[in-house]
């Protein structure tokens, strides 16, 4: 403020108007990363959840025949999504039947309670879908991706 | 002394065989149930042609011949929904009444008699199981096979495909395939 005692009205004026400029040109920029980030955040989430409906419906056949190896082949199709860093499909107690773990470092063991949710830890997103075949629940498909693209 | 060891021993030993022979039938019985809980999603695998009849078309009807472990659990089976409709379980008697059944399971007891209960119902939509060795090669469609721990199952693709049933991609995927027209 003691810049502007000497200064002119016309040059106050000038730096009020900067000052407002600048002010709103942050606040744009802010609200655009956060919209960015909401939004990317937001692409992954319904991506990962269409990977694992189709996945988990792919896989119904193997839960219900409990076939774990046939589970895993379908679990393995994830290694073409470098995102994803970890997948497992789980029974009805909620035991694993089949895991996926990408070649590159998966995040530890997480545990969610959030049935058709997602959680976003450490730069991590994990999604759960249920495995729904003939109207009757068999199990749950839970993919954890990597949002560090969205960072 | 030595008659009061002798006992003691005894009671030892029979507790040991009575502990053996029931895991031994609990271990049957959860095989016959899972072989059962098989028939039931082979069922929910298999698409039948559209023209069918009302009451064939209202109910899914299983259907059992023979007597074994999994002719009895069928019946348990009954009162489900599959695919929107209920499951009848009929234990058939006469040949004459294979025509109203979807899927039929046949035990190892008519294993003598095999073709007379096959050759009726050749070409018609009627999904056929068994267990019997060589099953799928005698003209039935899906054998269950034991594979060490695992249950398995061989389906005769031409079979099915000449009966007008449809199996699922996903099943014929976990599946040992025998495709006569392909060979």
């Amino acid at each position: 403020m003691n810049l502007l005692r000497n200064a002119s009205i016309k040059q106050k004026i000038e730096a009020i108007i900067l000052a407002t400029a600048a002010s709103v040109l942050l606040l744009s920029l802010f609200l655009f990363m956060i919209l960015e980030i909401t939004s990317t955040h937001d692409e992954t989430v319904s991506r990962l959840q269409t990977l694992a409906r189709v996945l988990g419906a792919n896989s119904s056949a193997a839960i219900t025949f409990r076939d774990d190896q046939a589970a895993e082949e379908i679990l393995s199709t994830l290694a073409t999504q470098s995102d994803v860093v970890s997948a497992k499909i789980l029974n009805l107690n909620r035991t694993p039947f089949a895991k996926y773990r990408s070649a590159a470092t998966a995040p530890d063991e997480q545990h969610t309670d959030a049935s058709n949710g997602s959680f976003v830890l450490f730069g991590f997103i994990e999604v759960e879908e249920p495995i729904v075949l003939d109207d009757e629940l068999i199990g749950y498909f839970v993919i954890v991706g990597d949002m560090s693209n969205a960072r | 002394m030595a008659t009061r060891l002798l006992t003691y021993i005894s009671i030892v030993v029979l507790s040991l065989f009575a502990v053996t022979a029931s895991a031994a039938q609990d271990s049957e019985l959860e095989t016959a149930l899972l072989k059962t809980v098989f028939i039931y999603n082979f069922a929910k695998f298999t698409r039948w042609p559209e023209d069918q009849s009302k009451p064939t078309r209202d109910t899914l009807t299983l259907c059992s011949v023979g007597d074994d472990s999994i002719t009895n659990n069928l019946p348990k089976l009954a009162g489900r929904v599959l695919r929107g409709k209920p499951i009848k379980s009929v234990k058939i008697s006469n040949e004459s009444e294979l025509g109203e059944c979807h899927v039929l399971y046949i035990a190892q007891s008519t294993h003598n008699r095999i073709q007379e209960i096959l050759q009726p119902i050749k070409m018609r939509p009627i999904l056929t199981i068994s267990e019997m060795q060589q099953f799928s090669q005698k003209g039935g469609m899906i054998e269950l096979t034991q594979d060490q721990e695992k249950l398995r199952f061989i389906i005769n693709l031409n079979t099915t495909r000449s009966s007008g049933l449809r199996l699922s991609s996903q099943l014929l995927d976990l599946a040992i395939i025998i495709d006569n027209e392909a060979q």
